[in-house]
């Protein structure tokens, strides 16, 4: 314990350095205010990303930096700055607070809460802009991300720390697809971990642009399906300025990474990236950057790249975790050729692709099987859908084929015929509804029934009633079976006398 | 017009540290609307890179000792009371405060935090 001698000492020592206490600050005046973007002479300290604070307390990022003025995007609303308002540097990097406490909150790209509820105060503060993680931290993608949805988990599996691109036209369903897989990442039975071992997935949804009643059907489907227990919303609305456009993915990242840092699986949803470059573009031609391609900017694939770099799987030496990212992109009229379309298909590890013909013709979710595909996802599929999922691509692969040729009207022989019914009777089995993601063994259980020929003999038209009736009787009757197809094993020659002992009997009380 | 041709414009216009007027009148006959303004805003950037304002809470006899620091440049005396004590020193975007206003305020803000 110090004596009163120490402590008057300390205090001594505390009044020497009293006086030297400066602060050194670097100032600039506002020379422009245009839509949101701000230019200032001086600042000459400043570098880029730092944030910049104006006379009325309004904040701004830094953007350009030019040989005598510097360039800032608003973060706020704010139109008061006039020529003349001064700003100064505050030597701080945009960041956000991240905490346990986000999860179940809806968020600004700035961490301030939209839902109402208290402001976040506490938590580490996590740059928005990071430089991806290195090839030395990083493992190959292993582990499957379940989406709940048989066309994606059996023919374009995703796997954790994948990137996968959702890609169609408006009104196609990329959104739903999007939140099915976050409501598939619920936990069972409350455990931290599935049958197969695997880290439940905290989830990230990245609203851009959206308006803001879709924002709140999001939030309120999240809730009532008891999934943003375990997700993050951060919402740039579509009244927000672009520069809140701009951030939103970013800052979504930045929250990813927190929940990465403390060795957990995330997933993240970018909703959607097309309009990101939007804003991005409209930043770049008040900054007038000159304007390339579609007039935009020419670090538009960077702007991209470095976000969805970010994705990563770790290995156990710097964690284990892993950032899954599920970017949309929204095409016009099905063009996937166009700039920011084939940009991201080349960042990421795979597409899905919805396709309006598909929609229009009642498969949902409308997955074009031809065009979509996932690069290391197959490497994550459990041994268990791997053994059905095989056969079903082939299967389907050769009806897609057939049918061309059926459209001619042409004779076909017998084996051609049961070909184009079986796929036909496949197309069904992959057709699901919104918000009812599936269990693996429920998917395995509906593609080997089809693939073996149990629903042969079942009409087209009755192949949904079918499927449901199946997994009825086998939920009530067999649940052994269904424990057997999640253990993400092979199916060997036990759990096939289970899967057709199971699928016979029922067959025998079905009735078309 | 060019940064290169206005800094040569700017540093044309200054006989030292003193503006010349009749170089400058010369100049402005020669240039549009948008050149005048971009020629202006050089000139103020110019003057306040070559002026310090050392700001004071009162008339202070230190003045003199602190414009010694900076011999190369135009030295102007500001007097605000607000600063209770000490000195604030602006050299063109940089602002240096050695003031017992600016202690307050960051023992302020640490306790906000």
């Amino acid at each position: 314990m110090k004596n009163n001698t120490d402590i008057i000492k300390d205090l001594e020592k505390k009044l020497s350095s009293f006086g030297t206490d400066s602060k050194t600050q670097n100032i600039g005046v506002v020379t422009k205010n245009t839509d949101g973007v701000i230019m200032l002479s001086g600042l000459s300290k400043a570098f880029m990303g730092e944030i910049i604070e104006f006379s009325d307390k309004s904040t701004g990022v830094v953007l350009n930096l030019d040989e005598d003025s510097v360039s800032v995007i608003l973060l706020d609303k704010s139109s008061s700055l006039r020529e003349g308002d001064t700003a100064k540097t505050t030597g701080k990097l945009l960041s956000i607070k991240a905490s346990e406490d986000l999860l179940g909150r809806v968020l600004s790209p700035l961490g301030l809460p939209l839902d109402g509820k208290s402001e976040i105060k506490k938590g580490m503060d996590m740059p928005l802009e990071r430089i991806a993680a290195g090839v030395v931290e990083r493992q190959p993608v292993d582990t499957p991300l379940k989406t709940g949805i048989t066309a994606i988990d059996a023919m374009i599996p995703i796997g954790r720390g994948q990137r996968e691109l959702i890609i169609g036209d408006r009104g196609l369903g990329k959104t739903a697809v999007a939140i099915d897989a976050i409501i598939n990442q619920r936990p069972q039975g409350g455990k931290k971990k599935d049958l197969q071992g695997h880290k439940q997935v905290i989830c990230v949804y990245v609203a851009i642009g959206q308006k803001q009643s879709t924002i709140s059907q999001i939030v309120n489907k999240l809730k009532e399906e008891k999934a943003l227990e375990y997700t993050v919303v951060v919402a740039a609305g579509a009244a927000d300025p672009a520069s809140l456009w701009y951030l939103a993915p970013y800052a979504g990242t930045a929250i990813a990474e927190y929940f990465l840092e403390k060795g957990n699986d995330v997933l993240i949803v970018y909703d959607d990236l097309t309009k990101h470059a939007w804003a991005y573009r409209e930043l770049s031609l008040i900054l007038r950057r000159p304007a390339g391609r579609e007039a935009y900017p020419g670090d538009v694939f960077y702007l991209h790249s470095r976000l969805l770099e970010r994705a990563v799987r770790l290995n156990k030496k710097n964690g284990g975790g892993s950032i899954t990212a599920l970017p949309i992109i929204e095409t016009q009229a099905g063009d996937i050729s166009a700039y920011i379309p084939t940009n991201v298909i080349s960042i990421t590890d795979g597409q899905i692709f919805l396709e309006s013909d598909l929609f229009n013709m009642g498969i949902r979710p409308a997955i074009n099987a031809g065009n979509s595909v996932s690069r290391v996802g197959g490497a994550a599929q459990t041994g268990t859908m791997k053994s059905v999922a095989g056969k079903m691509r082939l299967d389907l692969a050769q009806y897609r084929a057939l049918a061309a040729f059926a459209q001619f009207g042409s004779e076909l022989d017998q084996a051609t015929l049961g070909q184009l019914e079986r796929g036909k009777r496949l197309t069904q089995v992959l057709i699901q509804p919104q918000y009812g993601p599936l269990s693996e063994a429920h998917q395995v259980l509906s593609i080997w029934a089809t693939t073996n020929g149990y629903a042969d003999d079942v009409p087209v038209e009755s192949m949904r009633k079918f499927i449901s009736e199946l997994f009825e009787y086998v939920n009530t009757h067999d649940k052994k079976l269904l424990e057997l197809l999640s253990t993400g094993d092979k199916i060997k020659e036990e759990a096939t006398k289970a899967l057709t002992k199971a699928v016979e009997s029922f067959k025998k009380g079905f009735s078309v | 017009m060019d940064k290169k041709k206005l800094k040569e414009l700017v540093s044309a216009s200054y006989d030292g540290k003193v503006l010349q007027e009749d170089t400058v009148m010369q100049i402005t006959q020669t240039l549009n609307r948008k050149m005048l303004k971009a020629y202006i805003r050089a000139l103020k950037s110019w003057e306040n890179k070559q002026t310090v304002i050392i700001t004071t809470p009162e008339e202070n006899s230190d003045i003199k000792t602190l414009s010694t620091l900076f011999l190369d440049k135009n030295v102007t005396h500001a007097i605000d009371p607000s600063l209770i004590l000490g000195v604030k020193i602006q050299d063109n975007d940089m602002i240096y405060e050695m003031s017992l206003k600016n202690r307050f305020d960051t023992m302020l803000s640490q306790l906000d935090a």
